[in-house]
C-alpha cells in the first residue's frame, strides 16, 4: 500500500461520516504501527483482504461512538449485539467504497466483528500497517490498514 | 400492495430499511440475513420488490440474484452495497438487477431509488 492507496482509505472514511450523519469526521494524518502494537478500542470489524491484495482492514471504535452512531441512524436498541453489528458495517463499507478507486480486484470478505481484546494477530504478516486515526464527535476510532499488493 | 424482501446480512441495515421505507404501497414481507435464506422467504411470500446486499455469507448478492430471478424474472430487485467499484454494478445488472444503491445512503437515497424502480418497472 503507497500513500495513494491509504488516500483511498481516507476519503473512504471521510464520506461515511459526512454521508451518514452530516457531522464530518476529522481523519488525522496516517501513521505506520509495529506489529505488536496494539490498536483496539471497546469494538472491532476486520475485513479479509484477497486477490491482488493481501491481508485485512479493521475498523475499531469506543462503545460510546458505536451507540451514538445507532441512534443517529434512528436505531433504538443500543446494545452490545447491534454495537457488533454496525462495526461489522463500517468495515464493510470502509473497505467496499475503496473499490470505488481499487477495483473488484480488491475481494473484501464478509466481516468479523469482535468485542474487547482479539485473542489473535489481526496486523497481516509481511505487510505494512498503517493506522488512520478518526475522530468524530468527541469520539477517536481507528482505521487499520495492513494489506500488502 | 407491492411485497418488498429485505435481505442483508446486517440487522441494523434491514432496520434501517424498515424505518426508512416511506414509498406509498410498498409492504415489507420479509428480512433475510443471507442468500440462502432470500430464496427460501422468496418462495413463501413471492414479493415483486427485493433489496438485496452482495457481501453475505452462505451465498453472495450476485448469486442469489440469480437465484431468485430463475423463480420469478419478473422481480424488481435493487442492489444495496458497500462493494462501489463500477465492475461489480455491471455484473449485478447483466445478472437481471434492476438499480444499484452504494451504502452508506440516506433515507431520501433509499426512498428516490425504490421509487425510480418501481416507475420503471410500472412501463
Amino acid at each position: 500500500m503507497n500513500e495513494q492507496h491509504l488516500k483511498i482509505f481516507v476519503e473512504s472514511a471521510t464520506h461515511y461520516f459526512n454521508h451518514l450523519s452530516g457531522e464530518p469526521a476529522t481523519v488525522q494524518v496516517p501513521y505506520l504501527i509495529e506489529h505488536n502494537e496494539s490498536l483496539i478500542y471497546d469494538y472491532t470489524g476486520v475485513i479479509g483482504i484477497a486477490g491482488l491484495y493481501q491481508g485485512n482492514i479493521y475498523f475499531t471504535a469506543p462503545e460510546g461512538m458505536m451507540r451514538y452512531l445507532l441512534a443517529t441512524q434512528g436505531e433504538t436498541k443500543l446494545t452490545p449485539e447491534n454495537c457488533l453489528d454496525v462495526v461489522g458495517e463500517i468495515a464493510n463499507i470502509l473497505a467496499g467504497n475503496a473499490r470505488r478507486e481499487l477495483g473488484n480486484e480488491l475481494l473484501i470478505s464478509v466481516p468479523f466483528k469482535m468485542a474487547g481484546k482479539p485473542s489473535m494477530m489481526l496486523l497481516a504478516k509481511n505487510s505494512r500497517s498503517y493506522a488512520i486515526p478518526i475522530q468524530w464527535r468527541i469520539y477517536m476510532a481507528a482505521l487499520v490498514v495492513s494489506v500488502k499488493g | 400492495m407491492i411485497k418488498l424482501l429485505v435481505v442483508d446480512d446486517s440487522s441494523i441495515i434491514c432496520r434501517k430499511i424498515e424505518r426508512s421505507v416511506k414509498v406509498s404501497g410498498l409492504n415489507i414481507v420479509g428480512i433475510a440475513h443471507n442468500g440462502l435464506e432470500a430464496v427460501k422467504l422468496f418462495k413463501k411470500h413471492d414479493p415483486d420488490l427485493v433489496t438485496l446486499d452482495l457481501t453475505m455469507p452462505e451465498m453472495d448478492g450476485l448469486e442469489t440474484v440469480s437465484a431468485l430471478l430463475a423463480i420469478k424474472p419478473e422481480t424488481l430487485v435493487l442492489v444495496v452495497s458497500a462493494l462501489a467499484d463500477k465492475a461489480t454494478a455491471i455484473e449485478a445488472i447483466r445478472r437481471g438487477a434492476h438499480g444499484f444503491l452504494c451504502k452508506p445512503f440516506t433515507d431520501q437515497e433509499l426512498n428516490e431509488a425504490l421509487t425510480e424502480l418501481l416507475e420503471s418497472g410500472a412501463r
